[in-house]
This record gives structure tokens, C-alpha cells and sequence, in this order.
């Protein structure tokens, strides 16, 4: 989380990849690159943040089947597609697959780091988020089987007397018990709590 | 009256004989006279005596049988006008007239030459050529005449005028050499064609001139050695080596551009000699060259259609180079911002900038090359010097339909007399469509091979690929205008190589029996590109 990011290449053109590396190595980035896609799934280390800068068409692997083959391992790296001569069908495609953006070749260094910093970012907010995740998710961990019950139907909008019909149960018990989910899942209020509901299911951003 | 003039004939002669002659009774004079009468007998000589009437006063046998034969005696008193024709006639009449006169006296007469109609059942006719002198004694009235048949030098004369004119008539240049290659005859054409080209008068026909050193002289300025083939050519047909040389050759006048065939023939004499013949063929060259300008504007055409399939593959091609060139300026120019400044850095990052620069320009270039309208002309040319072209032009497309080419070239150089380009554009046809065939039977094993074969005289190029092959049925069409089965294209390609393969003396087939499509053609050899 702390690391800083590393921008991973991957491009069998020498010249292109050389200078790609040499112009982000002198805009501060940590530079990663790969001349094949086999290089790039044994090399890369997912757990490192940053983004995937990939050209699109390459002989063997394409950057379309990198970008697939890192998402079955479950690697949520953003993917910057480069590309000389895009056609519609495989932009579309691979906007599908989750690439975050499009560069066609030839391209300033400023655009690339400008859609760099932006995947960077993402992949910030994509690491807190699902750090977050976790932590609520550990904390509904430790909730007792009747403790979850009263989480869920607080979050869903329904009233202590509703509740208490439901599970029925005193409005007082069901007081106590969303009393101690305040307190183990660490919310402030009732929208907190709401909220880490939210995320924990994936809906939240 | 005849026999007076005889006798003072013969006194004449006798009198003329010699001073040492003296009397007629001394048996040398006597036999000298019998000589001369012998000599006049035997001679094919015609002697008369005319009157100026044109009247035979006397004749000898000779001249009896120059005239048709018959009696001797009978001829005596005839005259020669039932034998001519009236201009004839009126013509000899003329002559003896004059002679009778005395003109021959002088020895200023010309002789008259005449077609006499012979009598008789033989019939036809003969040149006979009259020379007349007034006679001594009967100055004013006879007048004595020697005539002789000049048929067969007439004939010959004539034969002469008529090739003469036969060879004036034509048009092609020609001349007659002898055995050692000098002038010995030229016609009416080489003469103009001289004087065209501001031959000086006295060697405007050449005659006398020697053929063979004359080209040895002018093959110093001579970078195709057409004085000096032209030299081995004719030296050749003398020395019985060959029985016939051509060579064509352009001879360009400030006005005009102009070919010639030369041809060589031997003429057939004991004592040698040649024909030697310049006839001009531009008009036929003209020809030939239009249609290789139509043919290579259909060609052109079709290169820019190969280039509209090529495009996408060749801007990716493009946009490689630009894009490392970008970004290596612009980490130059950051580079340039530091301090302390490391100019070695920097300069490598130039250097690299510019390899790609570089890289992106032979794009362009072989590009460019293609695209542009070309020459007509054939020239010696490395053959796999344009596979590598053509490969070059199709490798991005290759690469990005993942097909891998393979080349199976010779180790030796193969020199093929060709137009670069429409052999590249072949290459690039075969090449484009086998990776179309590939693509879009999805073919597991993605190559495309292509092989080059030394064959006697020629090469042979085979373009194979892993595709499903080609339809059996369609094989018999598929060089044929309009015929497609693809999307893209108009189904000229394969119509457009066969054509240009067959002006380069090649053929193009489609080899039966393959797994994948194989496409073969053919190009003769160029074998003084070899020996160069």
C-alpha cells in the first residue's frame, strides 16, 4: 500500500519499449517492461501497485490475451492499451474487459503520463477500497449468527418494532443487539454502518 | 557494182597490211591476206559493207549468223529494217547516214546498240552493237561496220540495273561486304540514311570503307558493345560460324527515337562476302514500348490496390518508429533540462532518435518505391533482392495476421532480366493473398514458404502457404480478370502477375496435389547480367 507504484510495459518493439522506459525512468516512474507476454504473467507481481501499459497487437500473445489471462488470475492492474491502427471492434472489446484507456502511436510522453497518473490512481482507490473491504469484512466476522440478522435488517431501513416482530424478539433485545454491531463493526451511525454494507458487497465505490 | 567495191575493199586491206607488204604476188602478203580473210571468217565479228541507204553491199558469214543465218548471198542487197522496229530503224538509218558521212572518222561516233528480231523458226532476239567507219573509198556513200552480239553483257548489264533498283526500292539499308569486310555495295537507302547523318559526300555510300574496322573504331564510345557485337556478328556469318546474325539496336536522332535491326547474311559466293542489313523496327519498338507503358499502368494500378490491403499493417509499421522517436525527443529535451548535464546520456538518446527516424524513412521509402508509377524498361536484377522487397512490404501484415514467412533462397546471386517492380508486385500479390487464404480459414499452422530453384535457363519461384488450398474447380480460372472470390480486391491480381510474368518470358501455375495453395512461376535468366 505504501510502495510506491511501478508502470509494467510490455511491447516486443525494441525501440518503442526503450524509449517508453527512458522517458517514464525521467518522469520519476518505476519502470517494469516486458518484451513478451510470457515474460510479463512470470515476472509480474500482482500485489504491486501501479498500472499496465500493453501494446495492443503483438505477434504470439496479444495485449488483448494479457489483459484477459491477468484478470483469471484475479490482478485488477488498470490496463492502458497502446495501439497503432485500432480498429472499432477490439477498442470495444477491450474497454469490455476493463482497459482503462487508449493511446494510439505515436503519443506524447505528457498524454501517457496524464492517462498513467490516472490508472495509478484508480488502482489506488481500487487497493484502499478493497482494504477497506476487508476490514469490514473481518469485523462482520466476529458478529454472533443473531448479531448479522439485525445488521441486515437495520441496514435494509426496517425499525427496531419491525425488527423485533420479525425476529421476534423484544424491541429492547433488538436494541441491545444493534448496540454491540455498533460497536464491533466500528460505526459511528447507522449510515456508516450502511455504507460498510455497501462495500462489503461490492456495491460501494 | 558489188564486186568493184569489193575488189577496192580488198586492195585497201592489202595496201593497209604493212609498208613491207610491197606486191601482191609474194606469198607472205598473200597468206597475210588469207589470215585476215580466215580471221573474218572465224571471228563471231560481223564485217559489212552498207551503203548509206542502209543497203548490205557485203557481209561476212559471221555476221550472216549474228543476223539469223540464211544464205550469204542472199543477205547481199538487204537491208537490216525487216529485222527492227521502226524507232530501231530509224536509229541504225541514222547511224550508217552519219558514218557514211564520215562522223566515225574522227573516232567521235558512238557505236549503236541495237535489239534485232531474229528470222526464221528460231525467233527472238539479240542486243547487237554496231561500229561503223565511212568507208575509204566510197567516203560520202559506204560506209564499213563491225558488229558484234552484246546480248549476254546487255543481260548482265540489265540484272545489275534490276538489283541495283530492287535493292534501291527497299527500304531497309543495305549493304555488300566482301570477305575482308569492306563496302562493296550499298543501296539507295543507306545512302540517305548517311546523308542524313551528315556523312561527308565522298564516304556517303561508304564503298571501299571497311565495315568491321569501322565499328572496332567506335566501340571505345560504346557502353552496351553494340559496335563490337555488331563486329563479332559480321565476322562471325564471314568466317561460315554462323549462317545468320541479328541485333537490335537504338539509334537516336536528335528528332527521333529510332531502333534498328541489324542482320547479317553470307552471300553465298566462292569468295565470301556478307549482306548486311539495317532495317528500322521503331515503329514495331514504339509499339512494344506502349503496350509496356499500358501494361505497367495496369500494373501501377494494381500495386496501389496491394497497397489499400497493406495499409492498416504498414501505418502500424509506421507508428512504431514515430512513437519511439517521440518519446525519445522528448526525453532528450529532458535530459537537456538537467543539471549537471550529461551530454554523453543525451547524446545516445539523440543517436537512438535518429536509428528510429531512419527506420521510419525506409518505411516511406519502400513505400514510395512501390507506389510510384514505374519504368518500362527490363534490366539485369537480383532476384532475391526483390523477394527481400516484397517480404519487407508484407511483413507487417504477416505479423499481424501472425504468419510466419520463411525464405529458402540460393546462396548464389540469381540475375533475372526483369522490371523490379512488377516482379515485387508478383511476389507481394502471391504473398498478400496466401496470408488472406491462411486468416481466413483460421489454419492452425500459420508459414508461408518462399523457395527459389536454379532450373536450366531459368528460375523458379515458389510462393506455398498452410491455408486450406484451393478449390479444384477454381484452379483452371484463377488467373483469369474478374474472377474473386475475396471480399477486398477487384480479382486482378493473380490476371495482372500472370501478365506480367508472361512479358518476362515466364510462366505462373497453381502445382495440383498440395496440402495448402502453391503458386509457382518461372523467369528466364539473365546471362550476361551473370557473366557482368
Amino acid at each position: 500500500m505504501n510502495e510506491s507504484p511501478v508502470v509494467v510495459l510490455l511491447d516486443d518493439d525494441p525501440g518503442v519499449r526503450r524509449s517508453l522506459s527512458l522517458a517514464l525512468s525521467l518522469a520519476g516512474y518505476q519502470v517494469e517492461a516486458y518484451a513478451t507476454a510470457e515474460d510479463l504473467l512470470t515476472g509480474l507481481d500482482p500485489s504491486q501497485p501501479g498500472c499496465l501499459v500493453l501494446d495492443l497487437r503483438m505477434p504470439g500473445m496479444d495485449g488483448l490475451e494479457v489483459q484477459q489471462a491477468l484478470s483469471d488470475r484475479g490482478c485488477s492492474l488498470p490496463v492502458i492499451f497502446m495501439s497503432a491502427f485500432g480498429d472499432i471492434p477490439t477498442t470495444v472489446r477491450a474497454l469490455k474487459a476493463g482497459a482503462v484507456d487508449f493511446l494510439e502511436k505515436p503519443f506524447t510522453t505528457d498524454s501517457l503520463i496524464a492517462r498513467i497518473e490516472e490508472a495509478v490512481e484508480t488502482d489506488r482507490r481500487q487497493r484502499a477500497q478493497e482494504v477497506l473491504r476487508q476490514t469490514i469484512r473481518e469485523r462482520a466476522g466476529h458478529l454472533t449468527g443473531r448479531e448479522s440478522e439485525v445488521m441486515q435488517l437495520v441496514t435494509a431501513g426496517l425499525s427496531n418494532k419491525d425488527i423485533a416482530r420479525e425476529l421476534d424478539i423484544s424491541p429492547r433485545t433488538v436494541e441491545k443487539y444493534r448496540a454491540r454491531v455498533m460497536e464491533k463493526m466500528h460505526a459511528d451511525s447507522i449510515a456508516d454502518l450502511c455504507q460498510m454494507v455497501a462495500v462489503s458487497s461490492g456495491l460501494g465505490s | 557494182m558489188a564486186q568493184n567495191i569489193t575488189e577496192s575493199v580488198e586492195s585497201q586491206a592489202a595496201a593497209g597490211a604493212g609498208p613491207e607488204g610491197g606486191a601482191c604476188g609474194q606469198p607472205g602478203v598473200a597468206s597475210l591476206k588469207d589470215l585476215f580473210t580466215q580471221l573474218c571468217e572465224w571471228s563471231p565479228i560481223g564485217y559489212a559493207v552498207f551503203d548509206i541507204h542502209g543497203q548490205l553491199i557485203e557481209i561476212n558469214e559471221a555476221g550472216v549468223q549474228l543476223l539469223g543465218g540464211g544464205l550469204l548471198s542472199d543477205w547481199v542487197g538487204q537491208s537490216l529494217w525487216p529485222l527492227l522496229d521502226s524507232t530501231e530503224s530509224e536509229r541504225v538509218r541514222r547511224h550508217l547516214q552519219e558514218a557514211c558521212e564520215g562522223a566515225g572518222e574522227s573516232g567521235k561516233q558512238e557505236p549503236c546498240v541495237v535489239q534485232v528480231f531474229l528470222p526464221g523458226e528460231q525467233g527472238g532476239s539479240r542486243q547487237l552493237r554496231f561500229f561503223s567507219r565511212p568507208h575509204p573509198v566510197g567516203r560520202g556513200r559506204l560506209c564499213l561496220t563491225a558488229f558484234q552480239d552484246i546480248s549476254a553483257e546487255v543481260q548482265r548489264r540489265e540484272s545489275e540495273h534490276q538489283r541495283q533498283a530492287v535493292l534501291d526500292a527497299l527500304s531497309a539499308h543495305i549493304a555488300v561486304l566482301d570477305a575482308t569486310g569492306r563496302i562493296t555495295a550499298v543501296n539507295e537507302a543507306w545512302r540517305r540514311f548517311a546523308r542524313g547523318n551528315g556523312a561527308p559526300q565522298e564516304v556517303e555510300s561508304g564503298i571501299g570503307l571497311n565495315y568491321i574496322d569501322a565499328c572496332c573504331d567506335v566501340s571505345a564510345e560504346d557502353p552496351d558493345r553494340l559496335a563490337q557485337r555488331s563486329a563479332e556478328g559480321i565476322q562471325a556469318v564471314i568466317n561460315g560460324d554462323t549462317r545468320h546474325f541479328t541485333l537490335e539496336y537504338p539509334c537516336h536522332s536528335a528528332q527521333n527515337q529510332r531502333w534498328f535491326l541489324m542482320s547479317v547474311t553470307p552471300l553465298g559466293l566462292e569468295s565470301g562476302g556478307v549482306v548486311v542489313v539495317h532495317m528500322d523496327i521503331s515503329e514495331r519498338v514504339h509499339a512494344e514500348q506502349a503496350m509496356r507503358r499500358r501494361r505497367e499502368e495496369v500494373a501501377h494500378a494494381s500495386r496501389l490496390s496491394s497497397v489499400t490491403v497493406l495499409a492498416a499493417s504498414l501505418v502500424h509499421e509506421l507508428s512504431q518508429p514515430l512513437a519511439a522517436a517521440q518519446l525519445y525527443s522528448e526525453a532528450a529535451a529532458t535530459l537537456g533540462r538537467q543539471e549537471p548535464l550529461d551530454a554523453a546520456h543525451l547524446l545516445s538518446v539523440v543517436g537512438d532518435m535518429r536509428g528510429q527516424v531512419d527506420r521510419a524513412t525506409r518505411i516511406v521509402d519502400q513505400l514510395r518505391r512501390f507506389m510510384r508509377r514505374g519504368e518500362i524498361k527490363k534490366e539485369p536484377s537480383r532476384l532475391e533482392e526483390r523477394v527481400h522487397e516484397a517480404v519487407a512490404l508484407v511483413a507487417p501484415l504477416a505479423r499481424r495476421k501472425r504468419v510466419r514467412l520463411k525464405l529458402d533462397l540460393l546462396n548464389e546471386p540469381v540475375i533475372v532480366h526483369a522490371n523490379p517492380l512488377q516482379v515485387e508486385q508478383v511476389l507481394v500479390n502471391l504473398l498478400c493473398n496466401a496470408i488472406e487464404a491462411i486468416e481466413l480459414a483460421g489454419s492452425p499452422v500459420r508459414q508461408i514458404r518462399i523457395e527459389l530453384e536454379r532450373l536450366a535457363e531459368k528460375v523458379q519461384v515458389t510462393v506455398a502457404d498452410t491455408g486450406p488450398g484451393l478449390d479444384p474447380e477454381w484452379v483452371p480460372r484463377i488467373f483469369e480478370v474478374w474472377e474473386t472470390r475475396k471480399e477486398t480486391g477487384m480479382g486482378m491480381g493473380l490476371a495482372i502477375s500472370r501478365t506480367i510474368i508472361e512479358a518476362h518470358g515466364g510462366k505462373i501455375w497453381v502445382e495440383p496435389g498440395s496440402d495448402g495453395a502453391v503458386l509457382r512461376f518461372t523467369l528466364p535468366l539473365d546471362h550476361e547480367g551473370d557473366a557482368a
